[in-house]
């Protein structure tokens, strides 16, 4: 049971991060905006779409080496039973590459394939530590999930 | 200043292109999926241009299949700098999704229930003991009753 929520902690905290990611995106950018006294959007007022995550936790659970659109849309399909076509690929990676900045990406699909890359950015690293449960990250948030995780009727703090 | 007005004008057609791309792919994904009330094409339109490597291309125009298989079929075209994805899906995978939430669970246990009932009340086979008395020494084969 322990170690049961030791992965439910560890699961929670990497949607949370992701949630932390956005949130400083959406941060900054309005700082950056109320300097040119310009209006700003929020990001994902309404929720944010799942194959976001999905993708991310995809390329996360992949090496650099493979990491090819096409590899990625198989892998993608393998994982989570649902097919992704390649301009939703791309859209998506271009989100996580522009907007949250966890990923780098040479978009030509028209260049050679030695030119045609995706790799994970520091901050990206950081987040498969997070997925995989390695014992070096620090969950800052795990003693507040552990006030709420309640499952059998006992709390596990 | 020759050279600032061709990159100007590189410029001006990258726009240009840029929004007829865009005004193009939302007709078109206007009749195909708004007005068949279908979800089977995806566009997605990038800028190929980057800050610190400015690419360079020989033809204005490219096409490339991507994909080619029997869910889709993706291909991107480039005008210029600009690069369209766009995706056709061709039939939905076959359903092999683990159906969790699909059956009642009372009804499992009723049926598993009276699968045991079943079996319990088969013939039993017991063991005869009767028939397997060993004889006696002095040839008996079966000890007389006292009654």
């Amino acid at each position: 049971m322990a170690l049961s929520i030791e992965k439910v902690i560890h699961n929670l905290h990497f949607d949370r991060l992701f949630l932390d990611r956005i949130d400083a995106v959406d941060r900054a950018t309005l700082k950056e905006n109320e300097k040119k006294n310009k209006k700003t959007k929020l990001l994902h007022a309404n929720g944010i779409p799942f194959h976001y995550l999905a993708v991310f936790k995809t390329l996360l659970c992949m090496r650099e080496a493979d990491m090819t659109p096409e590899t990625i849309a198989k892998n993608f399909e393998q994982l989570f039973g649902r097919h992704i076509k390649q301009s939703s690929l791309s859209r998506t990676l271009t989100y996580l590459k522009d907007t949250l900045k966890l990923v780098q990406k040479n978009k030509n699909a028209f260049a050679d394939s030695r030119f045609r890359y995706i790799k994970l950015t520091s901050a990206g690293r950081e987040f498969q530590k997070h997925l995989i449960g390695s014992t070096s990250t620090k969950q800052d948030y795990a003693p507040e999930m552990r006030e709420v995780i309640n499952i059998a009727g006992r709390r596990v703090s | 200043m020759l050279r600032l007005n061709i990159k100007n004008m590189a410029k001006m057609t990258n726009k240009a292109v840029w929004l007829i791309s865009h005004l193009y792919c939302k007709v078109w994904y206007w009749g195909r999926c708004t007005l068949r009330n279908q979800s089977d094409f995806d566009y997605f339109i990038s800028d190929l241009r980057t800050d610190n490597s400015p690419l360079k291309f020989q033809t204005f125009f490219q096409k490339k299949v991507i994909v080619n298989d029997d869910i889709e079929r993706s291909v991107a075209v480039r005008f210029g700098y600009i690069q369209i994805e766009y995706s056709f899906t061709k039939k939905k995978k076959e359903d092999n999704l683990l159906h969790l939430f699909g059956y009642d669970a009372m009804e499992e246990v009723i049926k598993a229930l009276v699968k045991i009932t079943k079996v319990s009340h088969h013939n039993a086979s017991v063991f005869s003991l009767a028939k397997r008395r060993k004889e006696k020494a002095d040839g008996v084969k079966y000890r007389k009753s006292n009654s």
